[in-house]
């Protein structure tokens, strides 16, 4: 019932998208559960990615803290944005956004939640939207310690080694590439530090997840 | 020439098609809104959908380690299923998740954008507008944004969309799925009709095969998926299977159960055979007649075969057991036979005079059985029946006759009963009736609970309330749409409905449009705005010449017509949405999530738009059909209790004696009254069907009445008479009885009705007949 009735030029984009149903509802290719996995970036990768992750899963469920930047073509300044991200195992992660706007976004496995002050609270099917999909299968992975998730939705290339490393992640799916140029996880030290989202538009956004402490 | 004619009734048969949808049984549409309601439930927006569903069994167990496998293999499955679909041509179109038709629709309503929605692009709400955008663009939502903002930064492409479609099936795998991921689902529209059941089986047969391949290659590990079908084709197909087979296999099993019956009575196998001639004749003969009629048979008319074959064997026994040792019929019998087959023609000749087709084919198809059966036992059976004719012995002779007389002691209580029975129908009034349609449904009831089910997940709209909006002209319906529009908004505000979908929302009428477009401004007033209006904040105007490109485009842009759809799913919608013909078109606006559909009803029936007169027609599929049918069972009754009184004022005229007239009204008054009253008491509430069958019970058990009321003088012929009628009965009993065990509700209707009322209306007819001394009521020739 609350799908159709908001209504009103208040509702913002994601209400707007729930509501739409039909929306793009872009292939998001059966290959891409069937797909080859993905080559590791190197000999021995492999075996690195398997720590890493291995040391990011140990460390899934904590709350970190963020500091975001989004720079796009139509942004005078780059944007910035604070708040907290949290995993809740097995699928769910939680993004809270202190400033501006505050608002709450919640991704499980189907479905990405958005409230913002006292809205209702609205949600939309990830399936319909592919570029959604693809940031939330990273964020998922990557705070989750997911590797062979990951590795279903993105062709991952790893640089550097256990100490500073960079996995670039492509999306399979051509809807998602044609949204998402690609996402890029980096970190060291058993911690993931930065989740870089470059868009085809050429807009970009960078994540630095801040230890509780207050380094990095 | 008996044989001459025969063929010639086989020929007509052969070419008469059987129809089974209750709809075509139903009455003639009165007017404009029942023709278009009449036309929505055979053919219209919904007629033709098949709902798919690839259905995980119930036993599979539930989410566990291979839930993600199962999934993406049934969407596979589906997509794979679609793929075939889209190929063939029985589907005009088919949809299950992923699809470039979505992506089409988008860029419809984006391209269209500035024509669709009154977008205010003042500097206050411009400058309001981006705001928004700026906050979009910060947050979780922002790609949705994004994607749009640079031509369409008050994002109304996007509001737009959201409020053309609800909710929509969940997507998972590229495919839709129910919310428990238990069933894959799709979409598909045949190309034929709804109503026509043989384009619709070949489709859904089609589909089965389609689906039969897709599943070839299903691996082995994981549990297989059934295929689930509904939609009105669907279960029209499936009535009709119902409604033949039984049809078929009761009939057979009547017959060989009557012969049964008559073999071991009348210890003849010959003169079984050949009472299969009257009543194989007066089924040829109906048939035919409502094939030259109409040119096509209802499977209602054909369950009321079986009606023939319990009436017309009764003449062949009239002929056979009314017999003298001399071969000569007893000096009554032909002007009793006449006056049986006068009667029941009277009752059902009253069913083709009340205007409705259904009634008036079971009228033709009745009244010409009975006369040819008739015909038959009268000039062509008696030179072949054997020459001596079973004469009742003395002891059966006298338990007849005391059987008579035992029900002749029942007359008081029998009195009371039939006015108890007569006080409880009335005393009911319109309560007695149960008018819906889906009661006539041959299907269980699980079968609708998975429809609706399918129908929810898919997020289709429920089609129980329609609106027609009619006009002059295709631009005139969409202006009474467009006029219709603020007044749904408000209902929906007030949680009266979820969404409403008009084709107005994609079709602006010509003046609307004319309106958007001229209140638009110029590239460089825009361009000037948009700069202003950024200036100081965070977003660069520059990104934003394409919105100002676009808003000018629109300026001198044709205006938006049902074309700019094609190709589209929005365009299959519209198609659906809006009906042109001769006199002008209607604009159909579908309605989602409605609370309390009456109530709705009852407030948009209220508007000044639905006045007499008006354009908007409020149709209540289910209220409106329950109306027709109430509609159409009220005049039959009338027509009903005319043929009643057409039966007893023909055995009046014949009978013309005060005692004798009361006897046959309360005979048959009685018989019906209690008849009536039991099935009210099996079944709570009675139908159309009930009512038509009752008028059978009259038809046939008249026959018992005059043979119990005018029996014979000579004792040997009274046993005579006392046996015909028993075996008569036996045998209608016996074959309504079987139609009684049918699965589809009409039979079963039907063959309830009449197997009470024959026991009725003989018990009756054997109570009240006058005292048995003999009298030769019925006039000598």
């Amino acid at each position: 019932m609350n799908r159709g009735a908001a209504g009103s030029a208040r509702r913002h984009v994601l209400a707007a998208a729930a509501a739409t149903g039909l929306a793009a509802l872009a292939p998001r290719a059966a290959a891409q559960a069937a797909g080859p996995p993905a080559p590791g970036a190197q000999a021995g990768g492999d075996a690195l990615l398997e720590r890493i992750f291995a040391d990011l899963a140990r460390d899934a469920g904590r709350e970190r803290r963020f500091v975001e930047r989004r720079r796009s073509a139509l942004f005078v300044e780059p944007v910035e944005s604070r708040g907290t991200l949290r995993f809740v195992p097995p699928s769910t992660f939680e993004k809270t956004t202190e400033s501006p706007p505050p608002e709450r976004l919640r991704i499980d496995r189907e479905r990405a939640t958005v409230q913002r002050g006292d809205a209702a609270a609205a949600s939309v099917p990830l399936d319909a939207h592919p570029a959604l999909r693809a940031i939330a299968d990273a964020l998922r992975g990557a705070l989750g310690g997911d590797l062979r998730g990951l590795r279903a939705v993105f062709v991952a290339s790893l640089r550097g080694d256990a100490a500073a490393w960079r996995l670039e992640l492509v999306p399979r799916d051509a809807a998602a590439a044609r949204a998402i140029e690609r996402i890029v996880l980096a970190g060291g030290a058993g911690r993931l530090d930065r989740i870089d989202v470059l868009e085809r538009s050429g807009d970009a956004t960078e994540l630095w997840l801040l230890v509780r402490d207050g380094r990095g | 020439m008996w044989a001459a004619l025969l063929a010639l009734a086989l020929v007509q048969v052969a070419r008469t098609p059987v129809l089974t949808d209750v709809t075509a049984f139903l009455p003639g549409p009165a007017d404009a809104g029942q023709r278009l309601l009449a036309g929505q439930l055979r053919d219209g927006v919904a007629a033709r959908l098949i709902l798919i569903g690839l259905e995980l069994p119930a036993a599979a167990s539930g989410p566990g380690s291979d839930e993600a496998a199962t999934v993406a293999g049934l969407a596979r499955a589906a997509l794979a299923l679609r793929e075939r679909l889209a190929a063939d041509d029985a589907f005009e179109w088919v949809a299950g998740g992923a699809s470039e038709a979505f992506e089409r629709d988008r860029q419809a309503v984006f391209d269209a954008r500035w024509l669709l929605v009154d977008e205010d692009l003042g500097p206050q709400s411009l400058a309001r507008a981006f705001e928004r955008l700026q906050l979009e663009l910060r947050s979780a939502g922002a790609p949705l944004a994004r994607a749009v903002a640079t031509g369409d930064p008050t994002l109304a492409s996007l509001r737009l969309l959201a409020s053309l479609g609800g909710p929509g099936p969940l997507a998972r795998d590229g495919a839709w799925f129910t919310d428990d991921l238990r069933t894959a689902l799709l979409v598909a529209q045949t190309r034929a009709p709804g109503f026509e059941l043989d384009a619709q089986q070949q489709a859904i047969e089609r589909l089965r095969a389609h689906a039969d391949r897709t599943l070839a290659d299903w691996p082995s590990a994981l549990p297989r998926p059934q295929l689930t079908l509904t939609g009105p084709g669907v279960f029209g197909v499936a009535s009709r299977e119902a409604i033949e087979r039984d049809a078929a296999r009761l009939s057979i099993a009547a017959t060989v159960a009557i012969a049964l019956l008559l073999g071991w009575a009348l210890r003849s196998v010959r003169v079984v055979a050949l009472a299969a001639l009257p009543v194989g004749s007066g089924v040829l003969a109906g048939i035919a007649a409502v094939g030259a009629g109409w040119g096509s048979v209802h499977g209602v008319t054909l369950g009321f075969g079986i009606t023939l074959i319990g009436e017309a064997v009764d003449y062949a026994i009239y002929a056979w057991v009314q017999r003298r040792p001399d071969g000569r019929a007893q000096p009554q019998l032909w002007r009793g036979v006449a006056l049986a087959v006068a009667t029941s023609a009277a009752g059902f000749a009253a069913m083709f005079f009340s205007g409705f087709q259904g009634l008036a084919q079971l009228g033709v198809f009745s009244v010409a059985g009975i006369v040819v059966a008739g015909a038959c036992a009268r000039w062509l059976l008696p030179p072949l029946l054997p020459a001596a004719p079973p004469v009742p012995s003395a002891r059966t002779a006298a338990r007849l006759a005391a059987v008579a007389d035992a029900a002749r002691a029942l007359r008081w209580p029998l009195a009371v009963a039939g006015l108890a029975a007569v006080a409880l129908l009335v005393a009911r009034g319109e309560s007695l009736w149960d008018d819906d349609l889906a009661v006539l449904s041959p299907l269980p009831a699980a079968v609708t609970d998975r429809d609706g089910r399918l129908r929810e997940a898919l997020g289709l709209p429920d089609l129980r309330l329609l609106l027609a909006l009619r006009g002059a002209s295709l631009d005139d319906a969409l202006a009474q749409a467009e006029r219709l529009a603020p007044r749904l908004d408000a209902l929906r505000e007030a949680g009266q409905l979820a969404a409403w979908e008009s084709p107005a929302t994609l079709i602006p009428s010509r003046a609307t449009q004319q309106a958007r477009r001229a209140a638009l401004p110029d590239a460089e007033t825009l361009r000037v705005r948009v700069a202003d209006v950024l200036a100081g904040t965070n977003l660069r105007p520059q990104a934003f010449e394409p919105f100002v490109r676009s808003v000018d485009a629109a300026r001198t842009a044709p205006p938006i017509a049902a074309a700019h759809y094609e190709g589209t799913a929005l365009g299959r919608r519209l198609a659906a949405q809006l009906i042109e013909d001769r006199d002008g078109a209607t604009a159909l606006v579908l309605l989602r999530g409605v609370a309390d559909p009456p109530r709705l009803a009852a407030e948009l029936r209220a508007l000044p738009q639905a006045a007499p007169g008006g354009a908007l027609r409020v149709l209540d599929l289910k209220d409106d059909v329950r109306r027709l049918v109430a509609d159409y069972r009220a005049r039959a009754q009338r027509v009903a209790l005319a043929g009643l009184a057409a039966i007893v004022l023909m055995l009046s005229l014949q009978v013309r004696e005060p005692r004798g007239i009361v006897a046959v009204a309360a005979s048959l008054g009685c018989g019906c009254a209690l008849t009536g009253a039991s099935l009210v008491l099996l079944y709570n509430s009675l139908t159309l069907f009930h009512l038509v069958a009752l008028l059978l019970v009259a038809g046939v058990g008249s026959n018992y009445v005059m043979f119990c009321s005018a029996l014979p003088a000579h004792p040997s012929d009274r046993a005579s008479a006392r046996l015909s009628v028993l075996l008569c009965a036996g045998s209608t009993f016996v074959a309504f009885a079987l139609l009684a065990s049918s699965d589809a509700p009409v039979l079963r209707m039907i063959g309830t009705t009449v197997a009470i009322g024959v026991v009725a209306t003989l018990l009756a007819g054997q109570a009240f007949a006058p005292a048995t001394t003999p009298r030769t009521a019925l006039r000598g020739r």
